[in-house]
């Protein structure tokens, strides 16, 4: 039996074609993550945190070891990397290391190295105190409930809410020591954690960069977009060829009724 | 391995360009010629929230702050993020218009050149005008924007407290 032989064009449809399919699937998630990162912003996707496990772990995100942690009553303030939480609520904002946490009489001091928070019971900010004397190292109070800081410049203390403070080497101080929390609460402040630092638009940008599946992932998103490329050509040439197949086939059958006639 | 690199350099970045140009006190002192008074307490009330809410575009992130007052003079040291850190920003605030504005802490990697006084010279003698705004505009720094809204905010910010503690 006789092979047919396929013409230049017939070899440019069938790669048109395959191309095509073997791209779709490529050109679907480009056309997606392109379509959500246009509109990043009224999506607001700079604010929505990844909480995928799978996602978290591709990019090697992962909970700081070695939780700081002080015991307020049946509240713990747990210090994580530069988060801090009260149980498992995240406190907002970054923080240095803690130097200690007491309570007041009625709100939790948490002391760092230049201020002093002030947090509600239910983990909500009261005030930031930064006019202190020095630089923190611990934080305690005395049988009075005195606040005492003991700071680069020795130590003072407080006995009106952080409006003042007068040096005093005399004071029976009970400094705040750190414990470690309850594994329980550690396992769920690093979920938290976790699910706090990665934002769902830098994972589209990378997943329509190709990063996102690696260095190589890069070279199909580059691959796959030459062949776009070739798609673009080809359709064009194919579409260009039919227009000029289909206005000379009505050349010639003009031209054969004007002959007939 | 690249994220974790990228992670690192952000963080390794962020601290390295932590600056403190001046300790609160220090800026107390100079503020008040060394006569600093017993710090006063204002609690944001439920429409002062609102007026804060308005000035920051988003809600305050604390429930009191604390302030000096002498005549007419109050003085706020207050914080607004610039992109992700805080900018800490002492504020003097005479008879209604700003007398002093001074960044004190600056934590982020870009926008510091708002610390400079050819940039914090133009608030001084600015007041909030009825639409709870600062009465002249602010020239901004290219490549600092987020540092510039942030001194903004804060300054009209100190005024507002002013005006709420001194009516």
């Amino acid at each position: 039996m006789k092979r047919r032989r396929i013409s230049a064009w017939g070899w440019l449809y069938r790669l048109h074609r395959y191309i095509g399919l073997a791209i779709a699937l490529i050109v679907l998630m480009l056309a997606v993550t392109g379509i959500l990162i246009n509109h990043s912003d009224s999506l607001q996707l700079s604010k929505r945190m990844v909480e995928s496990e799978f996602i978290l772990d591709q990019y090697g995100i992962k909970a700081p070891g070695d939780p700081l942690g002080f015991r307020i009553h049946d509240l713990w303030v747990v210090q994580m990397g530069k988060k801090l939480f009260l149980n498992s609520v995240q406190i907002p904002g970054y923080f240095e290391p803690l130097a200690g946490v007491v309570a007041t009489n009625e709100l939790i001091a948490c002391a760092f190295s230049r201020k002093i928070l002030l947090l509600s019971r239910d983990g909500e900010i009261v005030e930031q105190i930064k006019t202190v004397p020095g630089y923190i190292e611990k934080i305690g109070t005395d049988r009075n409930n005195a606040i005492y800081l003991a700071t680069t410049k020795g130590i003072y203390y407080s006995d009106d809410m952080f409006f003042s403070w007068q040096p005093d080497n005399t004071g029976d101080v009970g400094w705040a020591d750190s414990k470690t929390p309850p594994l329980d609460l550690i396992t769920s402040i690093a979920q938290s954690y976790r699910s706090n630092i990665l934002p769902l638009d830098r994972v589209l940008l990378d997943i329509h960069s190709g990063r996102f599946f690696g260095r190589w992932g890069i070279y199909v998103i580059d691959a796959a977009s030459l062949l776009l490329i070739f798609l673009a050509i080809s359709g064009s040439m194919i579409w260009l060829r039919h227009k000029f197949v289909s206005v000379r086939g009505r050349y010639r059958k003009r031209k054969r009724n004007q002959s007939a006639l | 391995m690249p994220f974790q690199i990228i992670l690192f350099w952000l963080l390794a970045n962020g601290i390295a360009n932590a600056a403190i140009y001046q300790q609160p006190e220090d800026f107390l002192n100079e503020a008040l010629a060394g006569d600093v008074p017993k710090a006063s307490i204002l609690w944001l009330s439920k429409p002062l929230r609102q007026q804060v809410k308005k000035v920051l575009s988003h809600p305050p992130g604390f429930l009191r702050t604390r302030y000096w007052k002498k005549q007419t003079k109050t003085v706020w040291i207050l914080d607004e993020i610039g992109k992700t850190e805080p900018i800490t920003v002492g504020i003097v605030v005479e008879s209604g218009k700003i007398s002093v504005i001074k960044v004190l802490a600056f934590h982020e990697s870009r926008g510091w050149e708002v610390k400079h006084d050819f940039f914090t010279n133009q608030f001084k003698g600015l007041f909030l005008n009825s639409e709870q705004k600062l009465s002249e505009h602010i020239d901004g720094i290219s490549g600092a924007t987020l540092s510039v809204r942030a001194l903004k905010k804060v300054a009209a910010l100190a005024l507002l407290f002013h005006n709420s503690v001194v009516e």
